[in-house]
């Protein structure tokens, strides 16, 4: 306890260094129990950036959230709109060779390298289909309460659309 | 649509779990077996019903391969957010976590690093507030 608060202290005091927005995380309740560490960010591996963010917001419906340049380094994510302070995806560039052939045999391997939830696999199947979406497999019941619908999403990926009946 | 799953490889589900559990405080949210495969996840312990973290196993080659080059190129495979990491890192700290980088700050945020014991670097995030 000694511990925490002196560490509370010491970040109280050093408040005020460089500070850029931080959309990304609500005000600090100072007052309430601490949250502890928070589950905020997946991360999926694209060949196109300026593509990718075209597909995941005008296609899939994903609300851009972040995007920052610095030199060849982009920093850009998508948020739930229905969730706009919710767990966010980086669209991240596949410029590492060892993510590349990572990305590539989960592709060949017809493995999808995200899974998106929803309460309507149906509509949502529909939805993204009228947009131009390329389904390789529509909605299939795989276990009883669990319907699942995979697309490509242009970038070097597989993605699965997964409802659960609960 | 909802991103409510992001994933982390691990050498070792057992070992992963207790890690994630135990030592930087998560709570186990799914664990199911089917043969040889297991679906184990975990979820923030504020917000059970919030993003899930899968602990999958690393059986595959490519998996693998991108997991040890993460690690050899000093890279986090997961990252996590505080409001606090300062705390985080003491808590973590006296629970066995072993940090390759105490709280540093950089531009916009304060950042530490550690290692889960099961093929990675875990990265802890405070983004600065203005």
């Amino acid at each position: 306890m000694l511990t925490k608060i002196l560490a509370l202290s010491l970040i109280l005091a050093g408040c005020g260094g460089s500070a850029k927005p931080a959309a990304t995380t609500p005000p600090a309740a100072a007052a309430t129990a601490r949250k502890g560490l928070q589950i905020r960010l997946t991360t999926i591996y694209v060949d196109d950036q300026a593509k990718a963010l075209r597909f995941y917001t005008d296609v899939l419906g994903f609300a851009k959230k972040d995007d920052e340049t610095n030199g060849p380094y982009r920093w850009i994510t998508v948020t739930s709109p229905s969730e706009p302070n919710g767990t966010e995806l980086q669209l991240a560039a596949n410029d590492d060779p060892a993510a590349k052939a990572y990305q590539q045999a989960k592709f060949k391997n017809n493995e999808p390298a995200i899974m998106f939830y929803t309460d309507d696999i149906k509509a949502d199947y529909e939805r993204i289909k009228a947009l131009g979406a390329e389904f390789t497999s529509p909605p299939t019941e795989v276990m009883p309460g669990s319907t699942i619908a995979t697309l490509k999403d242009t970038c070097g990926n597989f993605i699965q659309l997964t409802q659960l009946d609960r | 649509m909802k991103i409510k799953l992001t994933s982390v490889y691990v050498d070792d589900q057992a070992k992963a779990l207790r890690f994630y559990t135990e030592v930087l405080g998560f709570v186990k949210k799914a664990d199911f077996g089917n043969e040889a495969y297991r679906w184990l996840t975990v979820a923030s312990a504020e917000d059970p019903d919030g993003t899930e973290l899968q602990l999958a196993a690393n059986t595959d080659p490519a998996a693998k391969a991108y997991q040890q080059a993460m690690f050899e190129k000093t890279q986090p495979a997961v990252m996590f957010f505080t409001d606090d990491v300062k705390a985080d890192y003491e808590r973590i700290k006296a629970n066995g976590g072993e940090f390759t980088k105490p709280p540093t700050e950089v531009t916009g945020s304060t950042i530490a690093m550690l290692t889960d014991t099961c093929g990675n670097l875990v990265q802890i995030t405070q983004l600065a507030r203005w």
